[in-house]
């Protein structure tokens, strides 16, 4: 820390030689003029540092010592500045570049929005701009809090929306609202019907009267436990039927894959254009297209430039690999193709929301054209939902 | 009774360091690289191998190699390189110089 402070003061390696240097340094202390990184060069010959503030007390000290003082180095901001002093374009210039930097980094140049799949971006995109972000907006106008409020209250479907501005680029992060089921009121009479076609493994009824047995089939829609609930007494009454009820259910999944396919072969051929975006606007660094190949993949590396390590300015260069491919004809080895269509439908095999999944069977087979397989699924899962009762029945 | 004798006395009596009150040397030696030495009344002499520091009654003498003032102010002076031996003398019958 010292030394931070020391180079911000300005210091300077003086050497000392007279006959009594001990004496030049004791007066030194003595007066309060701090010294250090002493060190002896000869039996007369010191060397030793100082700030500058000290420095300039120093003539008499070294006149009473009959000492010769001479400064050696020069060290800090002080110095530093003193350099500058006679070149006064590049100050103006370096300061105008640091204002005209700060001054871009006032408005959004750019908008990234970071959504889930599903997001409508345009109407995200419009919602803003009502709210005073868009393109060319002062960031500093733009009411962040009141803006959220008001594109969540616009969007319902978006559960969380947060704006952060680095440097001229704006970060949009929106997130999807997951809507709780619906759920009945307690006291509206209700039915328990089948959601999907199965085969009841266990039912428990809490409330209500069970229409179907354990090793029953039912079909989609089929009244599981009714809500009417006959008394000793002979009198029907309607209730909130509740129960658990887990059957067995099964899907079916198939997939084919053709064995011809068209394969990418890389040539080996590949070359690089640049681009400046300046404010969205794009500055081709060569000439046409750029693209001189009849196929090839475009990969595209965004580098924004920063300033002073952090705040993004409006200015991006962008390199975007060429490469060359040709497409060949290619076969495919059954196994291959088995294992493709099985991870394919595995992925497709979602884990049920209320049960599990006790047996899959992947079968395959294939003939000249196709490899085809064909996944089977045996859940025991809830299927009961319930369903207000029609209150003229 | 001398004055300083009565302020190292009083410090001895009510347990408080001599070195803040009765004006007493202080010294921190750190491994064999740095010495610092507090309530010191000046330089005697200055070399590469040996400084003479003066403590008022005597001379305090650092023996070394490679020695320099890494800082200095009127209170305390701070002594860098590698340090042989410190001894004290000047005092009664003990010359600095043999």
């Amino acid at each position: 820390m010292q030394s931070i402070i020391n180079f911000f003061l300005g210091n300077v390696l003086l050497e000392v030689r007279g006959s009594y240097p001990e004496r030049f340094f004791n007066l030194c202390a003595r007066a309060g003029l701090e010294f250090w990184d002493m060190t002896v060069l000869d039996i007369d010959m010191f060397r030793v540092r100082m700030t500058v503030a000290n420095f300039r007390k120093l003539p008499p000290i070294a006149r009473k010592a009959m000492c010769r003082v001479h400064i050696a180095e020069k060290r800090g901001w002080p110095f530093f500045v003193n350099r500058f002093r006679k070149r006064a374009v590049l100050v103006t210039g370096f300061l105008l570049f640091c204002i005209v930097a700060w001054i871009f980094t006032g408005f959004v140049w750019v908008i990234n929005i970071d959504g889930f799949s599903g997001l409508d971006v345009v109407k995200l995109k419009e919602e803003l701009e009502k709210e005073g972000l868009r393109i060319g907006a002062y960031t500093r106008s733009i009411d962040i809090s009141a803006l959220k409020n008001n594109v969540l209250i616009n969007m319902p479907e978006l559960a969380y929306v947060s704006v952060n501005f680095n440097g001229s680029h704006a970060d949009v992060t929106a997130r999807k609202r997951t809507l709780p089921p619906e759920i009945l009121p307690e006291e509206t009479p209700c039915d328990i019907i089948a959601e999907k076609d199965g085969v009841i493994y266990d039912i428990t009824v809490k409330t209500g009267t069970a229409e179907v047995v354990r090793g029953e089939t039912v079909v989609k829609g089929q009244l599981l436990a009714s809500g009417y609930v006959t008394g000793r007494a002979g009198i029907t009454v309607t209730t909130h039927a509740d129960a658990d009820i887990r059957a067995r259910t099964w899907r079916r999944m198939s997939a084919r894959m053709p064995k011809k396919y068209a394969e990418k072969v890389y040539t080996g051929d590949e070359k690089n254009v640049w681009t400046i975006i300046l404010f969205n606007n794009r500055i081709k660094l060569y000439i046409n297209s750029g693209i001189s190949y009849a196929k090839c993949d475009k990969i595209i590396e965004r580098t924004d430039l920063e300033f002073f390590g952090g705040i993004r300015l409006p200015i991006s260069l962008e390199k975007a690999t060429l490469r060359e491919y040709e497409i060949r004809e290619a076969y495919m080895a059954d196994e291959t193709a088995y294992i493709c269509l099985s991870d394919g439908l595995h992925a497709r095999l979602d884990a049920p929301e209320s049960g599990e999944i006790v047996d899959v069977k992947f079968e395959t087979s294939h003939d000249d054209r196709f490899a085809y397989a064909t996944l089977r699924a045996e859940y025991i899962e809830k299927i009961g939902i319930k369903r207000e009762m029609l209150r003229n029945r | 009774m001398p004055r300083e004798n009565f302020f190292v006395r009083a410090a001895d009596l009510f347990d408080i360091p001599a070195d803040t009150t009765g004006g007493l040397l202080h010294i921190e030696i750190t491994g064999n690289r740095e010495l610092l030495v507090e309530n010191h009344k000046g330089i005697i002499e200055l070399g590469e191998n040996e400084i003479l520091l003066n403590i008022g009654k005597g001379s305090l003498r650092v023996l070394g190699a490679r020695l320099g003032v890494l800082s200095m102010n009127a209170e305390a002076v701070r002594i860098s390189g590698v340090i042989e031996g410190v001894s004290f003398c000047g005092q009664e019958d003990k010359p600095c110089k043999a």
